[in-house]
C-alpha cells in the first residue's frame, strides 16, 4: 500500500546556513496517525509547512521530495497545489487567538472554503458551516455561526479552527501543536474530539507536539526529531517505554521532572 | 472586559455633525447661497459686513458670504477626492509591495523614497508649474506627491499581517493570492490608514488653499477658500472680512477634521479607555 504522505530526504536551510531540516524521511498511510515528536527548533513545525507549501520567503528547499498520494507536490504548479492541498489537506495552528480572521465571522471562514473547493453557493455553505460547527461541539451552530472570533474562548477557537479545517473533507489532517495554548481540561477535551472525528471521518493524521503524551493520546507511530533530523521511528509506546536516541530520553526526563 | 468603544460621541460626535452640516451647506449651495457669487455690484465695492451682505463685499462688490459657501464647494470637494485617491493609491501599492515583497516591492518602495526624498511644496510647485494650473491638476498633483506615506504604512501592516496565521490558514486552504490579500490581509491592515485618511483631508484642503492662494488652483472667478484670502491680501488695510471670514473658515474645518483624526486615532489605538 502505498503511502498518501511521503516526506522523502527533505532538507531545508536559511541563508548561507547550514541546514535546519536534513534529510528527513517519514510517512503516513491514509487513516492512519503519526506524531511528529520534537523540541522547540527541531524542525517539526518547518516540515510540515514544507508538505503544506507555506515555506517562509527566506526559507530554500534544499533537497528531497514531499509525495501526497503518488504526486510530487513540487511540480504542481501554484493553482494546481492550490485545488489539491485545500480541499485535501486540512491545517489546524498552534496558537487559537491568532488563527482566525478577527474580522470575519466565524461561519464565513469555514463557508470560505466550502464555496472555494465543493462550490455550494452561499446559503448552503452557511447551513454547512453551522452543521460543523455543531460537530465540533459548538451549538447552537448557527448563532456560533455569526459571531466573531473574540467572542469566542480559546478552546472554542481551536474547535472552530478544527471545523475550518475539515470541512472541506480533506484526507490530511495536519496539527501544529494544537494544544499546547490550551488548558489540560480542555487539552484532553479537545483530544477527544479529534479522536472521535478521525474515528468517524477516516482522515489521516500528522500531529506535531513536543509534548509526549499529546502525541500518545491520538497516534500510534511517531518520528522524533532533533536539529533537523529524524532521530528515532516507531511505535509510541516502545519509544515511551524505551527510548532509543538522545532527543527522546532528554523530551521524557523533561516531563519526569514535571 | 469593556464593551465596544462608540465613536461617536462627546466632542467627536459635535465635530461630525459641524462638518456634515459643512458639506450640506457646500451640496445646497446653489439654493442657499444669498446672490450669485459672481455678480459684480461695483457701487458695493468693499462694502463692510452688514445687513444683506452678511460678511461684506469684495473689490468688485462680489457677497462674501456667496462666494464662501460656493468656495466650500471646491475646497471640500478637492480635500475629500484627493485625500480619497492618494489612499486608494497609497493602500494598493503598499499592499501589493508588502504582501508580494521581492522585485516589486523594491520597485514601488524606490519610486516612493525618490518622492519622499523631495521636498513636498517644491515638488507640487514644480509639477503644478508643468502640468499648468487648475483644479484638476491641483488633485492629480497631491495623489501623486501624497501616496507615498499611505504606501509605507499600509505596506508595513501588510507585512506583520502575512505570517500571521490566519493569513497561511487561509493559503493552506487554496484561496487565490489576491482573494487573500483583499479578504483577509488588507482589511486588518486598514485601521491606521483610516486615522491617515482623516489627517489627509485636512491636509488636502490646506495643500488647495495653499496653491489657490498662490495663484496655482482654481481660477477666477471660481472661488475657493485660499482663492478669497488670496483676493483679500490685495485690500487687506481697507476690508479686514476678506481674509479673517475665508481664513475662519479654513481654520475651523481643520480643527473640526482634526478632532476626528484624533478620535479615530484614539479608537483604534488598544491601549486607550473606550
Amino acid at each position: 500500500m502505498s503511502a498518501l504522505l511521503q516526506v522523502d530526504g527533505l532538507s531545508l536551510g536559511f541563508g548561507d546556513a547550514p541546514d535546519v531540516v536534513h534529510g528527513a524521511t517519514f510517512s503516513l498511510e491514509a487513516g492512519q496517525s503519526l506524531g511528529l515528536l520534537g523540541a522547540s527548533g527541531s524542525g517539526k513545525s518547518l516540515s510540515a509547512l514544507a508538505v503544506l507549501g507555506l515555506l517562509p520567503e527566506a526559507c530554500q528547499w534544499r533537497g528531497g521530495r514531499v509525495l501526497f498520494d503518488g504526486q510530487d507536490l513540487a511540480l504542481l504548479d501554484a493553482g494546481a497545489r492550490r485545488a489539491l492541498c485545500g480541499a485535501s489537506i486540512g491545517l489546524v495552528f498552534q496558537e487559537p487567538f491568532t488563527a482566525l480572521n478577527p474580522l470575519l465571522r466565524v461561519g464565513d471562514q469555514i463557508a470560505e472554503g466550502l464555496r472555494l473547493h465543493k462550490g455550494l453557493d452561499r446559503a448552503a455553505a452557511d447551513r454547512e458551516a453551522a452543521a460543523w460547527l455543531e460537530r465540533v461541539g459548538l451549538a447552537p451552530g448557527a448563532s456560533r455561526a455569526r459571531q466573531y472570533p473574540h467572542q469566542f474562548s480559546g478552546g472554542m477557537r481551536q474547535r472552530a479552527l478544527l471545523a475550518m479545517a475539515l470541512a472541506c473533507g480533506p484526507r490530511l489532517l495536519i496539527c501544529d501543536e494544537p494544544t499546547t495554548a490550551l488548558d489540560a481540561t480542555v487539552q484532553a477535551q479537545m483530544l477527544e474530539l479529534l479522536r472521535r472525528l478521525q474515528r468517524d471521518l477516516g482522515f489521516a493524521l500528522l500531529m506535531i507536539s513536543h509534548d509526549l503524551a499529546v502525541i500518545r493520546a491520538v497516534a500510534g507511530r511517531a518520528v522524533v526529531m532533533e536539529a533537523g533530523q529524524v532521530v528515532e521511528a516507531g511505535a509510541v509506546d516502545s519509544i515511551l517505554q524505551d527510548p532509543q536516541s538522545g532527543a527522546a530520553r532528554r523530551l521524557m526526563d523533561a516531563y519526569a521532572v514535571l | 472586559m469593556a464593551g465596544p468603544k462608540v465613536f461617536w460621541k462627546g466632542p467627536t460626535l459635535a465635530a461630525g455633525l459641524a462638518l456634515a452640516a459643512l458639506a450640506a451647506v457646500a451640496v445646497l449651495a446653489h439654493w442657499l447661497a444669498p446672490s450669485d457669487p459672481d455678480k459684480i455690484d461695483i457701487l458695493q465695492r468693499l462694502a463692510a459686513p452688514g445687513p444683506g451682505q452678511w460678511l461684506g463685499r469684495d473689490a468688485l462688490g462680489r457677497d462674501l458670504l456667496s462666494r464662501m459657501i460656493y468656495g466650500a464647494q471646491v475646497s471640500l470637494a478637492v480635500g475629500l477626492t484627493a485625500a480619497l485617491g492618494s489612499t486608494l493609491v497609497g493602500s494598493l501599492l503598499g499592499a501589493v509591495s508588502g504582501y508580494l515583497g521581492g522585485w516589486v516591492d523594491e520597485v514601488i518602495m524606490r519610486c516612493a523614497d525618490v518622492l519622499m526624498c523631495i521636498p513636498g511644496l517644491f515638488l507640487v510647485l514644480t509639477l503644478i508649474v508643468v502640468l499648468g494650473p487648475g483644479i484638476t491638476n491641483v488633485v492629480l498633483v497631491i495623489i501623486f506627491t501624497g501616496w507615498t506615506d499611505i504606501a509605507r504604512l499600509v505596506r508595513g501592516e501588510v507585512l506583520s499581517l502575512k505570517s500571521r496565521e490566519f493569513v497561511l490558514a487561509a493559503r493552506a486552504s487554496g484561496a487565490h493570492p489576491a482573494r487573500i490579500l483583499f479578504r483577509h490581509v488588507l482589511p486588518n491592515a486598514m485601521a491606521p490608514v483610516y486615522v491617515s485618511l482623516t489627517f489627509g483631508i485636512a491636509g488636502s484642503i490646506l495643500m488647495e488653499s495653499g496653491l489657490s492662494f498662490l495663484g496655482l488652483g482654481v481660477q477666477p472667478p471660481t472661488a475657493s477658500w485660499g482663492s478669497l484670502l488670496s483676493d483679500g491680501r490685495e485690500t487687506l488695510h481697507e476690508a479686514w472680512w476678506m481674509v479673517v471670514f475665508p481664513g475662519l473658515a479654513i481654520l475651523v474645518t481643520m480643527l473640526l477634521i482634526n478632532q476626528l483624526g484624533e478620535a479615530a486615532r484614539r479608537h483604534y489605538d488598544p491601549k486607550e479607555p473606550a
